[in-house]
């Protein structure tokens, strides 16, 4: 069944209208602000990886709620990401430390559980990842032990990633999982959680840690995985809060000086909404990019840059690590804008953080509250509407399921103003395409887009409008296309996008 | 296990080589700069929790100001601690917070200033005017003052208008069970004849159940006493004499009371061993009808919030009978709330600081203060987050969206944890987007009746001879805490009747060496 709607104004051969579905007459002449050309030139990035998913190990699976799993597997297949972020805790999978009383570290003895609940869980995710052909960067939150130095019996932290200790752990857990359990879907390992966060000692495991540190230690890893023919995973570069330490110091020391051990620039991005809105992010990212460029010159060719963590800062609840605008739409259409503008700006792959809120807690005294970041919750506790999928699951899914890795990301020919901002993605083979378009004025905006690299579909058109009031969902809860029109994107296709709404435009079903 | 969230920022971006900027100044610590020539400021504040600095709203702090903000905060249970440690350590931050006390003074402020460890602040603050007013305006200021020099700036609970000064220490309670059990008393004024039936009441009603009629924070136990004592903590001045007082003849009045109200089943039982956040959360869970609880609008707000969530109540109405504020007037006729300075906490400048890093962090303070920082700090950017029509704020949709229930949803804006260094900020609620209006109008009409009682001289205000509050003799200032605490432990012991079973080994443990010792030293220094 074609379906059309007002949205669809025309789709129109470069040679006239073949299509039409216009409420209030078709456009056919156009200002060059209304209109969009993708020009085949206009590349925005050739090495694109896609769009996913963080996807941690559970802290606690005994707390999800009946058929979670199951509700997660249906979830996840709807968004079909192409990348997950997968960390886990190795204080959860090493027992029995034996120091055999010695100051010498290379003679510890330690014990691995790798039959326990978090490795189930672990197993489950890359299970999923594996079968369908996921990239998954695979990494571990901290070094072990307790922050307190009153408690903790293994005493890595003052010498972070680089107690020859650490090496060996990482090792055998990657040889464990890739080579014993076959998960070559794990083509990153993340070398502990944001190492440019140090927080205070005896609060924070990364209290002592320091940017030499975390290189010797990413080095001493490598050099671990070689040994065991661990060759095929990379290591995530930084995986840092993309300010101040961590850019000066973690990624540009990346790109000066070990660009031969890591080829992932691996950074997390929490934006005020300000700069979202006023598309000033996009210069931002696209400045910290030419940077690092300066010293590599293969970054976005070979070398990537992957913001592995990403998400809004506005709204963060800072007692209860939640964020409140999780539950709006204006979370989907501010993370679809936040897309675009880093696709613009030449990042290579985006995860969101993150998948489900049952998956990270916030330890106080009063006891273990869900960290609300999610795209649904599948805890018992949640309350129905926390359990039910969040709009920003839906704008997600189109953005996943468009930007595919291995496609072309196109930047626009023109400019358009700074409420509107648009990006095209074409595969690899040349078979499917599309484009996002955010309109973040208080007015529609009525554009005519067209992508110059050429195409070879089934000609139909599907068009989703994301935003409160128009967003269609189908028997199952999930998205579905507002408008189905034959056509080419390579033809010129002119929309009526509503004020605040991200339009997605795809020639296959999404 | 997401231990920071980090923002990308649109103009503070450190772009070029990470080479470290440094310039000596005044016989202070190097002054450290970014690579794009940002002065670094380290910060330090309870009141951070998880902010980075890496909002927007900091930026343009930073932008401003040529400044590169390093925060990072105290955990409320380990605050005074972490203070002691990165002293003791080296390494305590530019700018730092710390919960100063007349029990700690002597030990930590002129302990540091002595050691050199703290800055003081210039001699003359006339070109931050705001600042100073707001300094000038701190109760005991004196009191701060040490060889001439102030060393903090102490953190004002209100920089707008005077702050009454009572604390909003006092009881919450169900008044629709009164209303149920035939014991409300209209405006929810309670004579202490009818105070008592209504605790009667409550205690009969629920006997055999998990309900308490009464029940305090832990911290406040035990509350009732208040009714009777006049000061707040350890030292009572009776006929010229400092004396403890705890052994004074209305507190042992108030104690009797208070350990009746035990044995007759009035109050919680399990009191005694209760831990921080029990008792709120058996208020929340409706077993407590009578809860003696700081009601700071945080707190009062909380407590409401939590009442919401209970399934039996679903109108304001019912929420109001819920959270109810009694006014209770003691067996002296008068009502009774304990006395507060205008202050809490104060930020300090290690004494490394350099001259110019210190008038940088005071510029920052004095903007905060000013019209246009306070408005960044509560509403955000102009144009953005609100617009301004002469006087008339107008928020913006996408500056100020509501979240399901209808409420403004938090922005994560760096001004107004910043200007935690300088004022707690209560001057801000009636305009704060952000606060319950409900709750804050039940306090704000709560604060104007005592306001109202206090002029008419029928509101007693528990306080400290000042005298004696601020004073830093060498053994009180060693054993103030540890007196105080083991204090309370000695109150809880005998009202309960655990370990202290008479009131003459009561009274005993106010006549140790150590307060011997404490009070002729106070006594010896009244006399001079």
């Amino acid at each position: 069944m074609i379906l059309t709607c007002a949205f669809i104004i025309s789709v129109c051969a470069l040679g006239g209208c073949t299509a039409e579905n216009a409420s209030d007459g078709a456009s056919k002449t156009h200002t060059d602000d209304s209109v969009v050309v993708f020009a085949a030139d206009g590349i925005a990035s050739r090495s694109f990886d896609g769009v996913g998913v963080d996807w941690g190990v559970y802290e606690d699976t005994n707390k999800l709620a009946v058929g979670a799993w199951e509700k997660t597997m249906n979830a996840v297949d709807r968004l079909n990401p192409s990348l997950v972020r997968c960390m886990t805790n190795l204080d959860w999978l090493v027992y029995d430390y034996d120091s055999k009383n010695t100051d010498d570290l290379s003679d510890d003895e330690w014990k691995y559980n790798f039959k326990n609940k978090y490795m189930k869980n672990t197993l489950d995710i890359l299970d999923y990842c594996q079968d369908r052909g996921i990239k998954v960067a695979f990494g571990v939150w901290n070094v072990i032990g307790s922050p307190d130095p009153e408690v903790d019996v293994w005493k890595m932290i003052p010498n972070s990633t680089t107690d020859p200790r650490w090496a060996k752990m990482t090792a055998d857990l990657m040889e464990f999982l890739v080579k014993t359990e076959g998960y070559d879907c794990i083509k990153w390992f993340v070398n502990t959680n944001e190492p440019n966060y140090v927080g205070n000692i005896g609060a924070s495991k990364n209290a002592y840690n320091t940017y030499e540190k975390w290189s010797q230690g990413v080095k001493n890893v490598k050099a671990e995985f070689l040994k065991r023919g661990l060759d095929g995973i990379d290591i995530v570069g930084g995986d840092v809060t993309a300010s101040g330490a961590g850019f000066d110091q973690y990624l540009m020391g990346i790109a000066k000086e070990m660009t031969d051990v890591v080829s992932n620039y691996g950074i997390h991005l929490y934006v005020s909404n300000f700069p979202i809105d006023k598309g000033t992010f996009r210069d931002s990212l696209t400045t910290n990019i030419e940077a690092l460029r300066e010293f590599d010159k293969k970054i976005g060719d070979e070398h990537r840059v992957i913001i592995w963590e990403s998400g809004l800062l506005d709204g963060k609840n800072v007692i209860t690590d939640c964020n409140s605008y999780i539950a709006n739409y204006s979370y989907g259409i501010r993370m679809a804008d936040f897309t675009v503008q880093s696709l613009l700006a030449g990042v290579n792959g985006i995860c969101y953080w993150d998948l489900d809120d049952a998956m990270h807690f916030m330890y106080t005294e009063t006891g273990a509250t869900a960290k609300e970041w999610g795209m649904f919750s599948t805890l018992s506790s949640a309350s129905p509407l926390k359990q039910e999928i969040r709009p920003w699951f839906h704008s997600s899914t189109l953005i996943t399921n468009l930007l595919r890795p291995g496609s072309d990301i196109y930047k626009p020919s023109v400019e358009s103003g700074d409420d509107f901002r648009t990006v095209a993605a074409v595969s690899a083979d040349r078979k499917s395409g599309g484009f996002i378009a955010v309109n973040r004025g208080i007015k529609s905006v009525k554009k005519t887009f067209r992508i110059e690299e050429k195409l070879s579909t089934d000609g139909n058109i599907y068009v989703y409008i994301f935003n409160e009031s128009n967003l269609r969902l189908d028997k199952n809860g999930y998205v579905t296309p507002n408008a189905v029109a034959r056509g080419s994107v390579n033809d010129e296709v002119t929309l009526e996008i509503p004020a605040g709404s991200v339009a997605v435009v795809s020639t296959k079903l999404l | 296990m997401k231990k920071l969230f980090s923002a990308l920022l649109s103009v503070v971006l450190c772009v070029t080589a990470a080479v470290t900027l440094t310039a000596c100044e005044d016989g202070g610590n190097e002054d450290k700069f970014s690579d794009d020539g940002k002065l670094i400021l380290n910060v330090r504040n309870l009141y951070f929790n998880e902010w980075n600095g890496e909002d927007v709203y900091t930026a343009q702090i930073e932008e401003k100001f040529g400044v590169d903000f390093v925060p990072t905060n105290y955990s409320w249970a380990d605050w005074t601690q972490q203070v002691q440690q990165s002293i003791n350590g080296g390494t305590v931050s530019d700018v730092f917070h710390f919960n100063l006390d007349n029990y700690n003074f002597a030990r930590s402020y002129k302990f540091w200033a002595d050691d050199g460890a703290i800055k003081p602040l210039p001699d003359d603050m006339s070109r931050w005017p705001n600042l100073k007013k707001m300094i000038d305006s701190t109760s005991n200021i004196e009191a701060l003052r040490y060889n001439g020099k102030l060393y903090c700036i102490p953190i004002a609970k209100n920089v707008k208008s005077q702050e009454a000064p009572y604390s909003p220490f006092t009881y919450v309670y169900r008044r629709d069970w009164a209303k149920q059990y035939g014991v409300y008393q209209e405006g929810d004024v309670y004579t202490w004849a009818q105070f008592n039936a209504l605790l009667q009441a409550f205690a009969n009603a629920f006997k055999d159940n998990e309900i308490s009629a009464l029940a305090d924070v832990e911290w406040g136990f035990p509350s009732v006493v208040n009714m009777f004592k006049n000061e707040p903590h350890c030292f009572a001045v009776v006929d010229g004499k400092v004396v403890p007082s705890y052994t004074t003849d209305k507190y042992l009045e108030g104690l009797d009371y208070a350990k009746n109200l035990v044995t007759s089943g009035v109050y919680y039982a399990d009191q005694f061993s209760s831990n921080d956040g029990d008792v709120s959360k058996r208020y929340y869970g409706g077993r407590v009808g009578v809860f003696y609880e700081n009601l700071s609008l945080s707190n009062y707000t909380t407590l409401r919030k939590k009442m919401w969530e209970r399934s039996e109540i679903d109108t304001k109405e019912k929420l109001d009978d819920a959270t109810a504020i009694m006014r209770v007037i003691g067996p002296d006729g008068k009502y009774a709330l304990e006395g507060t300075d205008n202050w809490f906490s104060a930020t300090f400048f290690a004494g490394g600081v350099s001259d110019a890093k210190q008038q940088k962090i005071l510029d920052i303070m004095e903007w905060l203060l000013s019209e246009e920082g306070t408005m960044m700090a509560v509403y955000g950017i102009e144009g953005y987050d609100y617009v301004k029509n002469g006087s008339e704020v107008t928020l913006t949709e996408a500056g100020w969206e509501k979240d399901l229930d209808g409420n403004y949803i938090e922005k994560f804006n760096g001004a107004k944890y910043l200007r935690y260094m300088c004022t707690l900020g209560y001057d801000l609620y009636p305009i704060d987007p952000l606060v319950d209006k409900d709750s804050y109008d039940i306090l704000t009409e709560w604060g104007a009746f005592m306001n109202d009682k206090y002029a008419k001289g029928d509101l007693r205000i528990l306080v400290e001879d000042a005298r004696v509050k601020w004073m830093t003799t060498y053994y009180k200032a060693e054993n103030s805490g540890k007196l105080l605490d083991d204090a309370n432990a000695t109150v809880m012991n005998y009202v309960y009747g655990q370990n202290v079973k008479t009131l003459s080994d009561y009274k005993s443990k106010f006549a140790t060496e150590t307060w011997n010792r404490v009070l002729k030293e106070i006594n010896d220094e009244m006399k001079k």
